[in-house]
């Protein structure tokens, strides 16, 4: 029988920030989405005080006189390195891993003596080599683990750790959750099976699966078996491969400017290239848009884009750059306020299974290849070193960060001080 | 084994480099063990490992300010251990002492005050193992 764990940081972005910053500790603290748009992160007293996740700032801001929350600006470079640490201490209990997101992994535990003492063990060894709590939820499903991680945050004698074994007070837990609190189950697929006389996840799990099928589909039978205790998500170790990569952002400041937009675009591609070649992949297909504010309701909401496809699959910034400012260029309009704009490149492939060669090819491809491994190695050693000159220097689509912590770990000016 | 550096000619648009399979091998062949590198010296375990600045003169004479403490947090500090402690929300670098009358954060510096009396309970961040200082 399978058995799974899922490892889950409590509030993380702001359990980070208090490992750096003590001061925080206590305290109502948000950490702010990408630009300084939305609340992604609370902390427990922000829960308390009535903070929603994806609150606006404005309405953060509005919330301040009646009690004042620290709100930071997200630092991922922070957020990604004690990321990598603490799942590298949860593979260290686990047959095997797959890490789920920043802050999210399930663990392979099958065969284990004491689970839950193992969990206990997880839980005290991130909290001091990182300074991270995390909450542990064990069961036979991926579904049924996130079950058992809310228990585990939830109710506070469990410390932290549950086990949802099967058993009367499972049947307790799945008759009082609410279906949206089950994951996978979006309130309009909990609104359509309230439809059909299923209240709560217990109800769920007792259906006959066809009936679910034939009304929420695969997904929803899928949900149905593995309330059950039968695992239909098993563990991804090996990453996926990515069949598009995008880079997108909302810029710091509007603009009316060509100039701006490329320089912004011109940005995303060779950030979207360099991802590329470090994942050793190569596009067929590019593809760049351009939007307007979606929160001005004055303003009819426009999207300007364009897609070209590439003559050979290729990771070259330059190539990709003279695709990505024709786009630009061709599908640019006067008087549009544009807010964002992103790139995206489509149709992947392994470098190393690019098909033949095209007799009409027109570059040099031997030649791209080393400037690429060249300006690559630069930039490892030396971060941003080299850039395409159309980035330009202005950088006026940098998104907000009013309030970015320092990079206490990644920075030598930055680390922190003690007196 | 010897690289060769091929000055680019017309019929080479880039300067290659060609391995010679040929000559002695080097006498030092076996005796390579790579070079040394101060994070496997200094750094016991990196998951747990930070870097901090330091800005008083509290522990001088061995600590100056602008040194740079590698704390490793996986350690559990112990009488005499230097320490990265949590005080009034603040990270401060101080000795632990530890008797049966409880715990202290002493400084080294003499001319710094005597610390209150050892209480209960101490926030420890983490243990100093190494002082990075630039002579």
């Amino acid at each position: 029988m399978t058995l799974l764990a899922l490892v889950d940081g409590n509030n993380f972005y702001v359990s980070v920030e208090r490992v750096f910053n003590p001061k925080l500790i206590g305290k109502p603290v948000v950490v702010l989405s990408s630009n300084d748009g939305n609340v992604v992160a609370r902390s427990d007293e922000a829960k308390a005080l009535g903070v929603a996740m994806g609150e606006p700032f404005h309405e953060l801001k509005a919330r301040q006189k009646q009690h004042p929350i620290i709100w930071l600006s997200s630092n991922f470079t922070l957020y990604g390195d004690l990321s990598a640490r603490m799942h590298a201490i949860s593979a260290s209990y686990a047959k095997a891993i797959e890490v789920y997101s920043i802050d999210e992994a399930f663990l392979d535990v099958e065969g284990g003596q004491d689970p839950v003492a193992d969990g206990r063990a997880l839980r005290f060894q991130t909290k001091q080599w990182c300074g991270l709590p995390v909450s542990v939820g064990i069961a036979e499903t991926k579904t049924l683990a996130k079950v058992a991680n809310r228990i585990a945050k939830k109710v506070p004698h469990h410390q932290g750790v549950y086990w949802l074994q099967p058993g009367p007070e499972r049947e307790r837990i799945l008759e009082t959750m609410e279906l949206e609190d089950v994951w996978g189950i979006a309130s309009g697929l909990g609104r359509r099976l309230q439809g059909l006389g299923i209240k709560n996840p217990k109800q769920l799990r007792d259906s006959d699966p066809l009936l679910i099928q034939r009304h929420l589909g695969v997904v929803g039978q899928r949900i149905v078996y593995e309330l059950r205790g039968e695992s239909c998500l098993s563990l991804d170790v090996v990453p996926h491969q990515r069949k598009t990569l995008c880079v997108s952002r909302t810029f710091g400041t509007a603009t009316f400017h060509q100039r701006d937009l490329i320089e912004a675009v011109a940005a995303f591609t060779s950030r979207a290239a360099e991802k590329l070649r470090h994942e050793g992949l190569v596009a067929s297909r590019i593809q760049v848009f351009m939007h307007n504010s979606r929160f001005r309701l004055a303003e009819a909401p426009i999207m300007h884009g364009g897609a070209a496809a590439l003559p050979q699959p290729t990771s070259c910034t330059t190539e990709l750059l003279g695709y990505a400012t024709a786009i630009v260029r061709a599908v640019f309009r006067e008087k549009v306020r544009y807010t964002s704009a992103g790139v995206m490149l489509l149709e992947l492939s392994p470098a190393n299974e690019a098909g033949q060669l095209s007799l009409t090819d027109q570059r040099d491809r031997s030649r791209d290849a080393g400037v690429m491994s060249l300006l690559d190695q630069v930039n490892a050693r030396w971060k941003g070193a080299l850039m395409p000159a159309a980035m330009g220097f202005d950088r006026r689509w940098t998104p907000r960060a009013e309030n970015r912590s320092p990079r206490w770990t990644t920075s030598w000016s930055e680390i922190p001080i003690v007196k | 084994m010897r690289a060769l550096a091929v000055s680019p000619g017309p019929s080479f648009p880039r300067p290659l480099l060609i391995a010679v399979p040929a000559g002695f091998p080097s006498p030092a062949e076996d005796f390579i063990e790579g070079q040394l590198d101060l994070n496997t010296y200094l750094v016991k375990n990196k998951i747990a490992t930070f870097y901090v600045r330091v800005s008083g003169e509290s522990m001088l004479p061995d600590i100056h300010p602008k040194d740079i403490l590698v704390v490793d947090r996986s350690l559990n500090a112990r009488d005499l251990s230097v320490v990265i402690a949590l005080v009034d929300g603040e990270l401060v670098c101080k000795r632990l002492r530890l008797d049966a009358g409880g715990a202290a954060l002493v400084a080294d510096n003499p001319s710094f005050p005597k610390p209150e009396a050892p209480t209960a309970s101490l926030e420890i961040w983490g243990v100093v193992t190494a002082v990075i200082h630039r002579v």
